[in-house]
């Protein structure tokens, strides 16, 4: 296993997963960035490693206490957070949406339970249904159902009124 | 995989459809009933709908990656990472190898001048001995068959998993001895011979290990325990590293160190 190769192959979508998981940038870059200094003492072959690495980071995220209740308190104040700072050349209004879609986004999030939140996020990264039963550890049958549930209930809070718009229209 | 048969398809078997998650059959039988039912055609569409919309969804939470490169801290952490320590160890004898060779050699060299002399003198006594002196010098200089070079031992860490660590060895043979000591380290470190590692927070498996092996035990630990082939052997708690009376009835030697 090339340990920086891996680093450049895997660090973006890790990053964005553990980003949507824990809502916090300095947070996520901790997460990853301690999920690739164990990878540096697991050597695996190549096509384990992306699989490897999310397991890890979604570990931590679960079981440590401390970044538990670190993400508690950043969601809470997430909206003052630098993250959702402006862009210089934003008009205001569009930093309004903006916030609007973020806050609408983890809300969506926030109402799923910590697994479900995973398992959507996983499949978002495109992992197979029988990967994300092994890293949620769950029955690889209900995965589908699960994800379909938690699909259905992200999208009703996240945007409801358009949700059902559309979905009327394409249907 | 569910009710493809029956009167409507779960939501389940859609979305695996859509992600591509259906077996061939699976695929053919969902696609053959959505044809003819307008109910599970339209939650299809829905569901496409919906998945397409998540995705837009939770783009908005999206921040770049702060890295570009490999940030200095993994790229040192990679550098001191467990690597094996035969690698270390090997080539460091190599450098000091050629060093000696080579200083070997130009003594030869020289020898070899001042004697050449001596030596095209016909049936020169010298001759036997300098023919005698470069065999010796061939064979210090390695010209002849390369001793095989011994990879010595390798070496791994392991993390603790809420404060605690578990070392398994596997086939263990009376070859084999087991020395256990505490270290003021924060990670518990294993270092044997030809070994096969699997690694977890928590855990270090050691596979088909041979001669010495040491395991060396966080004191800060909680707990720590080293395990032969499903017997524990040496326990660490309560701050007090012990052999259990079980370390006499396995194949490999067990040592305690309980000396610091």
């Amino acid at each position: 296993m090339d340990f920086e190769a891996a680093f450049h192959s895997h660090q973006a979508p890790l990053f964005r997963y553990v980003h949507r998981l824990v809502g916090d940038s300095d947070l996520a870059s901790d997460v990853v960035q301690e999920s690739f200094v164990r990878l540096l003492s697991n050597p695996l072959p190549d096509e384990d490693v992306r699989r490897w690495l999310f397991t890890v980071a979604t570990n931590l995220v679960r079981d440590d206490a401390r970044m538990r209740s670190r993400r508690q308190r950043l969601l809470a104040e997430q909206y003052d957070r630098s993250d959702l700072a402006s862009d210089p050349i934003e008009i205001p209004d569009q930093v309004t949406i903006r916030r609007e879609r973020v806050k609408a986004a983890r809300d969506a999030l926030e109402q799923l339970s910590e697994r479900d939140r995973q398992m959507l996020l996983m499949r978002e990264e495109g992992f197979r249904y029988s990967e994300i039963a092994k890293v949620i550890d769950v029955a690889p049958g209900s995965v589908g159902t699960l994800l379909a549930r938690a699909l259905r209930r992200f999208a009703k809070v996240v945007d409801p009124v358009h949700l059902e718009d559309e979905s009327r229209s394409s249907g | 995989m569910n009710d493809l048969g029956g009167t409507h398809i779960e939501d389940g078997a859609l979305l695996a459809y859509l992600d591509g998650e259906l077996e061939d059959v699976e695929r053919d039988a969902l696609e053959a009933h959505v044809s003819d039912c307008s109910e599970c055609a339209g939650r299809r569409d829905e569901l496409r709908f919906v998945a397409k919309h998540v995705s837009n969804g939770l783009e908005a939470l999206d921040a770049p990656s702060p890295w570009t490169e490999l940030p200095e801290s993994l790229r040192q952490a990679s550098l001191d990472a467990v690597r094996p320590i035969s690698s270390a160890r090997s080539a460091r004898a190599g450098r000091a190898g050629r060093i000696g060779r080579r200083s070997i050699a130009t003594a030869a060299g020289l020898f070899f001048v001042l004697a050449a002399g001596a030596y095209a003198i016909p049936g020169s006594p010298i001759r036997g001995f300098i023919d005698n002196a470069l065999a010796s010098v061939a064979s210090a200089v390695g010209l002849g068959e390369e001793a095989p070079v011994d990879p010595g031992p390798a070496g791994v860490a392991v993390d603790l998993r809420d404060g605690s660590v578990r070392v398994l060895i596997l086939g263990a043979t009376s070859e084999l001895r087991v020395t256990v000591f505490l270290t003021s380290g924060e990670s518990a470190l294993v270092t044997a011979r030809d070994p096969r590692f699997r690694v977890e927070a928590g855990l270090l498996e050691i596979s088909d290990p041979t001669g010495e092996l040491e395991v060396a035990l966080p004191r800060g630990a909680e707990g720590a325990t080293v395990e032969v082939d499903g017997s524990v052997v040496a326990r660490f708690e309560n701050g007090q590293l012990v052999r259990t009376p079980a370390a006499g009835n396995v194949p490999a030697e067990i040592l305690v160190r309980t000396d610091g």
